[in-house]
Formats: C-alpha cells, sequence, structure tokens
C-alpha cells in the first residue's frame, strides 16, 4: 500500500519545515520558519524554487536544538563558523528531508540578535507546512528578511527579483514600517544596501561590509570589511582570529578527505602568515 | 459503547500535491507515497469519522457500492496504522437518545 519513492522537492521541503518544527517543540526551543514555502503567498513569485528549509532560532536555544537535530540523525555539513563571515548558519543534511540552514542570527540583524529575534518573534505568524502548524515573521518582517536575504545576493543583470514584491510595488506605508523593524533590529544598513541607498550611508563601517556583497569582492574583501564594522579592540581581535581560522570543511573539500591534525597544522601556519599579511596591508586598528 | 475513530496521528506530517499524498512520520521519516486509491482513502480519512464512515466517503468517491471497497479500505487503512500515520481513537458513542 505504501512505498518509499522519489518525493518531489518542493514536498520534500515542506515536510522538512514540519519535521525541524517537531523537534524544536520536543526541544522546547523557538523557530522562526522563513524562505520557501514558509513565505507568504505573493512575497516570493517562486516558493516551489526552494531546495533547502531555513528557520532561525532563538539564540539561547540554538545548543538545544543542534543537539535534537543531530539525535535525530541531522549531519553537520558545515559549522557557524565555517560558512559566511557573518558566522550566522549551520548547514545540516538528513537522509529523509535533505537540507537545512539554522541561523542563530541573521545578517543585518546581528549587532543583537536575541532582541532581532525578539521582535520577530513578538509579531508572529502561523502558517501550516505539512499540516503542522510553524511560527514564521509577520508578512513586514518576512519583507525584512528577504531583502536582506537579496542584498548578500547580487541579481546578475538587473534587481534582486525579492526587491519588487518586499520594498519596490509596497506602499509607502509599508516601507515606512519596514524601515522602523529594521530600525529596530540593528539593520538599517543592511536594508539601504538591499533597497539601492547604502551610498547614504558613507563613512559607516557597517556599510563597508555591505558594500562587498553589493559591488563585489573576496573572501579577503569581506573579512577585512567586517574588521573595520567590529566595534572595539576586543570585537576586532575575535574577528581578526576567525578570519585566520582553519576552516576544517572546506580544507576537507580541498583534499578529498578528512584533514588530519598535521594538515589543520600546516593550514594553520598558511593562514597566519599570509592572513596577517594582508590584514597588515588593509586596515586600521583604530 | 464505544466507536473507533481514525485520525491522522499529530506527529505526521503529509502534503497532497496533484491528487498524490505524501505522509511522513515525525520527526524522522521516511515519507511515503499515496498515489491512485490510496491518496482518495487519505483524503477521506483526513475528514475523521470511523471505518464505516471513511469507507462510504471512498465509495461516493470512486462511485462504487460500499461493500465492494470495504476490505481494501480496512487493510490499506490498517496498513496506515502500522506505518504510524494514522491511529485508532476510541471514544464514547453518542446514545442515539441524545438526538431526540
Amino acid at each position: 500500500m505504501t512505498e518509499v519513492v522519489e518525493v518531489p522537492l518542493p514536498v520534500r521541503v515542506e515536510l522538512a519545515h514540519a519535521a525541524v518544527q517537531a523537534l524544536a517543540d520536543e526541544a522546547g526551543v523557538d523557530v522562526l520558519h522563513i524562505k520557501g514555502p514558509a513565505v507568504h503567498p505573493g512575497l516570493r513569485a517562486h516558493t516551489d524554487a526552494a531546495t533547502d528549509v531555513d528557520v532561525i532560532v532563538r539564540p539561547s536555544g540554538v545548543d538545544a536544538l543542534m543537539a535534537i537535530l543531530a539525535a535525530h540523525g541531522w549531519r553537520v555539513e558545515t559549522t557557524f563558523d565555517a560558512g559566511s563571515a557573518f558566522d550566522h548558519a549551520a548547514n545540516l543534511f538528513h537522509e529523509s528531508w535533505g537540507m537545512l540552514d539554522v541561523h542563530r542570527h541573521y545578517p543585518g540583524m546581528d549587532r543583537d540578535p536575541a532582541h532581532a529575534f525578539d521582535r520577530l518573534w513578538s509579531s508572529r505568524d502561523s502558517v501550516e507546512l505539512g499540516h503542522l502548524p510553524c511560527a514564521v515573521p509577520e508578512p513586514l518582517a518576512q519583507s525584512l528578511v528577504l531583502l536582506l536575504h537579496s542584498a548578500r545576493t547580487p541579481h546578475p543583470g538587473g534587481d534582486h527579483p525579492d526587491l519588487a514584491p518586499n520594498w519596490t510595488d509596497r506602499t509607502p506605508q509599508d516601507r515606512e514600517l519596514i524601515k522602523a523593524l529594521a530600525a529596530d533590529t540593528g539593520a538599517t544598513v543592511a536594508l539601504a544596501a538591499a533597497t539601492g541607498h547604502l551610498d547614504d550611508y558613507q563613512g559607516d563601517p557597517e556599510a563597508a561590509v555591505w558594500e562587498v556583497f553589493v559591488h563585489g569582492g573576496d573572501r579577503l574583501d569581506e573579512w577585512t570589511a567586517r574588521f573595520r564594522a567590529a566595534r572595539g579592540p576586543r570585537a576586532k581581535v575575535s574577528v581578526a582570529w576567525r578570519s585566520l581560522r582553519v576552516n576544517r570543511y572546506y580544507l576537507g573539500l580541498k583534499l578529498g578527505h578528512n584533514p588530519t591534525r598535521p594538515e589543520v597544522a600546516v593550514e594553520s601556519v598558511r593562514r597566519i602568515g599570509a592572513g596577517v599579511k594582508a590584514l597588515a596591508g588593509r586596515v586600521s586598528w583604530r | 459503547m464505544t466507536d473507533q475513530r481514525l485520525l491522522i496521528a499529530a506527529r505526521t506530517a503529509w502534503v497532497e500535491r496533484d491528487g498524490t499524498v505524501y505522509a511522513a512520520p515525525l520527526p524522522d521519516g521516511p515519507p511515503f507515497v499515496l498515489a491512485g486509491a490510496g491518496a482518495v482513502i487519505w483524503l477521506s480519512l483526513a475528514e475523521g469519522g470511523t471505518l464505516e464512515e471513511v469507507t462510504q466517503r471512498v465509495a461516493d468517491d470512486v462511485g462504487s457500492p460500499a461493500e465492494v471497497v470495504t476490505a481494501d479500505v480496512a487493510t490499506f487503512v490498517a496498513g496506515l496504522v502500522d506505518a504510524g500515520l494514522v491511529v485508532r481513537r476510541t471514544v464514547p458513542a453518542v446514545p442515539a437518545s441524545s438526538h431526540d
């Protein structure tokens, strides 16, 4: 009567949202589902284009969520500090469900992740995914999330497709509300990057980070900008240290096998040498 | 007096797409694919009710007398219960006199 056969990707993604919600419920952790089928109809033209599940987790619940995911067969593919310079998301894989991005904070809203999550959570909506209620940001907050994502993913040959439904085609009143939400979640500069107003923040250290995404740049540009944007010596040292740390996942991809301890050590020395030289030439410690 | 009602398990996720139902036990899966008559039975079951009520809905949907589909529906539903996708819940039957 039943058999395990190929499940269409959009269906698998929707079921995977429900699976993650079930585990979040079991762990007592708040998560907000974003992107793909979690997006309000009309804010993204092609919800079927989603290939993975994206959730933002309440920062205080990150460890509990990651633990229960691991206990139920989710394998970490990239750790939080192995992805972008924002250190924002871990990428996981499950045999039944496919790919999952767990965001411990959202790029652009990363100055005070706990407050940003609280703000999104306090006005949340609920949608049924796989017939399970899942918490999602309310539509204006969804627009902000999609706009901040579009700022990190420039669209070749024109505006990002998410710009029109979430900004250009919205009413002036809606845009003001999105700006207010951005201000409340520390995302004013990131929103400006998404909406083509980054020049208004010239000289702002945070703007330098977004300029890399808007105008293009390599990983060193990204780290250099993050270093400039970091507030205070302690934060700058943290960025510098993280920029030099060996990413075991990518080193493994390069080597074709899990790196051994000596291989990591060799890569560490190489990165520190190259990194210190490059950073010294490109940034100021003030 | 009691009735056994059929319910989709609380920890079952499901999606209907183009006449096919994809149902999965949570949180680990994997998803099952219910096509054709299987999808018809699932969607009838999703409305709730006893096995007899579900069978009657399926019969109405496929245009056959209930007695023709009864055995197949019962077998299929038993499989769904075994897979953990559906539960049987025993509830007190409403006495006929209470409708007076």
